[in-house]
Parts: C-alpha cells; sequence; structure tokens
C-alpha cells in the first residue's frame, strides 16, 4: 500500500534519533506501517549512519560501564594523581588524624600541652606533605610513573599542595576547639607554609625526607624550649607573642613562602627523580 | 612559557644516540663507556644478570642520569629540563619491576598512568586506555583488583600503560619475562609493529626472541657492549666454531670449548675449538652469544 504524502527524510533522521515529539513520532511510525517507501528510506539511512551512530552508542555504553565507581579521584585529574596515589592519600588521612588526636588528647590532660602540641604539629603537616609527595621510593607505581611528562615538580608541588589545603582547616578547626586565644589560631600557618616550601625547594637537591625531619626536630625544639622556659605566666601569650604572632617570625615565613614557591613555579618542569640513583 | 610543540624530533635526528656513557653505583661501575646508535626499529638488548641492561635503560628513559658521555634522544638533550619533557611526551617506558597499587584494577591503574601521561580529556583518555588494554588482551579482566591478578596478566597491564598514546620510543626491560608463549607472541606483533612505526629497546635473556623480533642486538657484558649488530651477524659469530660428536658424555667439557651440552636429540654440541671427531654444525645466535659471553674465545 502507499500514500500520496510521504515523510521528509529529515523526519525520518529524527524520528530514528528519537528526536522527535510523542504525537509526531507516533504519527511518523503510523505511517511507516504502511509506506513501503519510507520503511526502505529509514533503513538506508540507518545503514548510512550505522557506523558513527552506533560507534558513538558503543563508546557512551563502554564508558557507563567502565565507570563503576564514581568518586572524587576519578572524577577530577588533579585529584586522580594527588589523593588517588594510595600511598599519599594514606599519608594525608595520618597527617590529619595525628593534627586532630594529638593536640586534643593533651589538652585533656593540660590546656597548655594542647597548645604546644598543636603549635608543634600544625605547621609540620604540610611539611610531612611535602616530604611524602617526593618520594617515588614510598610509591609502589612510582617506576611505572617516572618517565611520564607529569612525574615533575609539578607533581611535587600539586601533592604537597593537596596536603596542606586538608591540613589547614582541620588545625584551625583543632585550635577553635581547644580553645586557643584567637591570636594563635592562624598564627601557625604562614611558618608551616614556610618550613614546606623550604622543603620543597631544597627537595630537589638534598634528601627531602631527612630535609622534613631535621625542620621537623628544629620546630619542635623551639617550641618545646618556649614552653619548658615560661613555666609560670601565661604560655600561650608567650607562644602568641614569641612564636606564631611575632611580626618578625610572620613577615620572615610570608617571605620565606612567597620567594621559594616563585622559584619553584618557575622550575615546575624540573624533574625530580633525575639524579636518583 | 616554552612552546614545546616546536620541541620535536629534528627531521634526520637518530631516535637513540649513547656517547660514552658512564654510570657507577658506589664502587661498581653499571655502564662503562657504551656507544650506541639505534634509529628505528626494535633493538634488543643482551647479557647475563648483572650486565648493567637496566641500569642503561633507565638512562635510556630519562629516569636515571649519567656520570659521563651523553645521551640523546629523538634528537634532544634529556639534561635540559625542557627538551626532557618534549622526550617523555613521545616515549613510553616499562620498568623492571614495575610496582603496581594491589587495589586498583587493571583499568584504573592504567587510566591514572594516562593521566601522569597528560591524557586529560577523560572520553578520550578513557577510550585511549581501552585500546591498551584490547591490545595485550586485558579487557575481560580489566575491572579486576590487581591483587587478584596472575604475574603474567600484572605484566601485561604494565606494557599497556607504557604503549599509552602510542610513543614513539619505547624503552621495556624483560617485557617477555613472565609470560607464557600466546602472550609472547601477542607482545611480539606489538613491538614489531612499534618498531615499524619508531624505535623500541628491550631489554631479555631469550636470544631466540632477539633473533626472532630484533633488527639489532646489543650484548652487554660488566657494563660494556661486547656486540653490537644483525642478529644473523651475532650468530655467524659462530661459523665453524659448533661442533656436533657423541663421542663424549657431555659432563666433561673437552679443552678448547666454552660450553658442551646433551642437546634434544641425543647428541653432545659443543662450542669452541673441534673436539675429535666432531662434526662441524651450523650455528644458531644462542651459540654466538655463548661464544661472546666468553670473551677469551672471541675473535674480533
Amino acid at each position: 500500500m502507499s500514500t500520496d504524502w510521504h515523510a521528509s527524510p529529515g523526519q525520518l533522521a529524527a524520528f530514528a534519533d528519537g528526536a522527535l515529539g510523542p504525537v509526531r513520532a507516533s504519527s511518523v511510525e503510523a505511517h511507516l506501517v504502511v509506506c513501503d517507501d519510507c520503511r526502505a528510506e529509514l533503513s538506508a539511512q540507518a545503514e548510512s549512519a550505522h557506523g558513527t551512530c552506533s560507534d558513538r552508542m558503543w563508546t557512551r555504553i563502554t564508558d557507563e560501564i567502565d565507570s563503576p565507581r564514581r568518586n572524587l579521584a576519578s572524577r577530577w585529574t588533579w585529584a586522580r594523581v594527588t589523593l588517588g596515589s594510595p600511598p599519599l592519600a594514606a599519608a594525608t588521612v595520618l597527617v590529619l588524624i595525628a593534627l586532630v588526636v594529638v593536640p586534643l588528647l593533651a589538652g585533656e590532660m593540660d590546656r597548655r600541652a594542647g597548645a604546644i602540641a598543636l603549635i608543634g604539629l600544625a605547621p609540620l603537616a604540610p611539611v610531612l606533605g611535602a616530604a611524602v609527595a617526593f618520594r617515588p621510593a614510598l610509591d609502589p607505581a612510582g617506576q611505572l610513573s617516572a618517565a611520564t611528562p607529569l612525574a615533575t615538580m609539578r607533581l611535587v608541588l600539586l601533592r604537597a599542595l593537596v596536603v596542606t589545603i586538608a591540613a589547614l582547616p582541620v588545625g584551625i578547626a583543632v585550635a577553635v576547639v581547644l580553645p586557643l586565644r584567637s591570636t594563635l589560631l592562624l598564627g601557625w600557618v604562614l611558618p608551616g607554609l614556610a618550613l614546606c616550601a623550604i622543603v620543597l625547594a631544597a627537595g630537589s637537591r638534598f634528601d627531602p625526607t631527612r630535609l622534613a625531619i631535621a625542620l621537623a626536630l628544629g620546630w619542635a625544639v623551639l617550641v618545646s624550649n618556649l614552653g619548658l622556659r615560661t613555666r609560670d605566666g601565661d604560655l600561650t601569650a608567650r607562644l602568641s607573642e614569641w612564636v606564631v604572632n611575632h611580626p618578625a617570625t610572620q613577615l620572615t615565613s610570608a617571605g620565606i613562602a612567597a620567594g621559594v614557591v616563585i622559584v619553584l613555579v618557575a622550575r615546575r618542569d624540573a624533574a625530580v627523580n633525575w639524579r636518583m640513583s | 612559557m616554552t612552546n614545546y610543540a616546536s620541541l620535536r624530533a629534528p627531521s634526520g635526528a637518530l631516535a637513540v644516540t649513547v656517547d660514552a656513557v658512564r654510570k657507577r653505583f658506589g664502587s661498581t661501575i653499571a655502564v662503562d663507556a657504551v656507544d650506541l646508535r639505534a634509529s628505528g626499529g626494535v633493538i634488543g638488548l643482551l647479557g647475563p644478570n648483572g650486565a648493567g641492561k637496566t641500569t642503561l635503560l633507565r638512562m635510556l628513559a630519562t629516569v636515571l642520569e649519567p656520570d659521563e658521555g651523553s645521551i640523546s634522544l629523538l634528537g634532544l638533550d634529556p639534561r635540559r629540563a625542557d627538551e626532557r619533557l618534549a622526550i617523555r611526551r613521545q616515549l613510553g617506558y616499562l620498568p623492571q619491576e614495575p610496582g603496581l597499587y594491589q587495589g586498583f584494577s587493571a583499568f584504573d591503574l592504567v587510566d591514572y598512568v594516562a593521566v601522569l601521561k597528560e591524557h586529560t580529556d577523560r572520553g578520550a583518555r578513557r577510550q585511549e586506555v581501552r585500546r591498551a588494554l584490547a591490545l595485550f588482551g586485558i579487557t575481560d579482566v580489566m575491572h579486576k583488583k590487581i591483587r587478584t591478578l596472575s604475574g603474567g596478566t600484572r605484566k601485561r597491564v604494565a606494557l599497556a600503560a607504557a604503549v599509552l598514546g602510542n610513543p614513539t620510543l619505547l624503552v621495556l626491560d624483560e617485557p617477555a619475562a613472565g609470560l607464557d608463549p600466546e602472550h609472547r607472541l601477542q607482545l611480539r606483533s606489538v613491538l614489531s609493529d612499534a618498531g615499524s612505526r619508531g624505535t623500541v629497546v628491550v631489554s631479555t635473556h631469550h636470544t631466540a626472541e632477539a633473533a626472532a623480533l630484533c633488527q639489532q642486538v646489543v650484548v652487554l657484558i660488566d657494563g660494556r657492549v661486547r656486540f653490537c649488530g644483525a642478529p644473523s651477524e651475532l650468530a655467524a659469530l659462530a661459523t665453524g666454531r659448533v661442533w656436533i660428536d657423541d663421542a663424549h658424555d657431555g659432563n666433561s667439557r673437552p679443552a678448547g670449548t666454552v660450553q658442551s651440552w646433551i642437546t634434544a636429540e641425543g647428541h653432545v654440541r659443543h662450542i669452541g675449538d673441534p673436539p675429535q671427531g666432531a662434526e662441524l654444525a651450523d650455528p644458531t645466535i644462542d651459540d654466538g652469544y655463548l661464544l661472546v659471553t666468553h670473551a677469551e674465545v672471541v675473535t674480533p
């Protein structure tokens, strides 16, 4: 059977793509049932479009199947190469747990101890992050990724940045919970960034882990020494005054951090593993 | 900002040029005054354990700096940061012991390496990961955790990561080790294909593998190049020096031979000076390799 009216090629294409509205689609479908010519036209269209259309659909299907995990690390590439790396993710979590547990436990026993623990620990979190970010030896897949374009200072910077950003709000939250006087809340941030920057800058020449340990010990000695010298009097006031809120400390820290970061960004393509044996 | 696109291999440049390269670890000299030239095709590194193959390959993969001498890859200098980056963008590397994240699936691991190789577009990256996995026949197990995969399959996962993006230069450290014969054949076809488009440097213990695949073989002993040439030339070194006889029991080595053993057919095969009553036999690449590894018998 045939009729005078025929569906246009454009209508048939839209029908095949499912792009017609329900009303038009059912009308075209009713026509197709009775019209041999339009059926032939539709199947010819479908055949010529078969390759690209089915390829597109196949890619969509496999992509759906291949993404069973729709988490943070699979969605963003920066997360994939930072927290997606199990050793770095584990180190970050450990650093954050230590940052919460140690000062709060110490604070339970003695408020002064809590303050010392936080001021002593918080600036070290980014340092440890930087040191861990450097170590291909700590990374089981480090050998595999060593010769890739991204395995340069860029990757180390990105990894250190992720740990630092994770440590910042946690450190501040702990300071609020303890509670520390408000001047101490943020005072540790710049010294922490400066220590981290020093490890990053010197880490391609010296062993970053040893450097981080040395800086961590130095910082701990400074803070605990101050704690010992101020047996009487308000320790947090002293800490606030001399370590974390002293303008000279803050300015020096800010200067070091800014300077080093500028140098590092300029040297972002430098390899970190080129000299390693 | 450096324009990396302009940092392409100058046309006509050799893919691999190694000049008098030396690398020591403490008091051990791992690679000693090595020269090497390669311009496309598959190059096989042969040599006993500890000969310096891995050290040389790591230097060719831009992850280790030579103490002395110079290396040029794809016409670029790996000592310069910008040129090294340009090399790495065209490089695939399989380490001798590729550590893998045990908790990752094969797909996720190769995808992770693809991100490090700057495949930023998610859809295109996943398609490339699937292509690389399919090349080594891992498609059906690609969502299984690495820790549940066999050693050979893990090796193929690492190989898939190495060939991501069809690199111009492939540096593979013992790619065939741990693979069963079927997958070895699969690897052979992937490598010969890669060798027809670019340069592949592989280390291997299998002389037969090298003979079947490589246009050029390099025998490395104690960090020095002892032989460099076509596999047929390595076999030809043993011309007139391979003997078959049935008089000896194969347990004792007649004077003047470097190696004697009983073959599958029950004959005793000698390499070196002819034992009494022996007949001359056709040399294989194995014979040539054994002669070369026993320096005192080599006639250059």
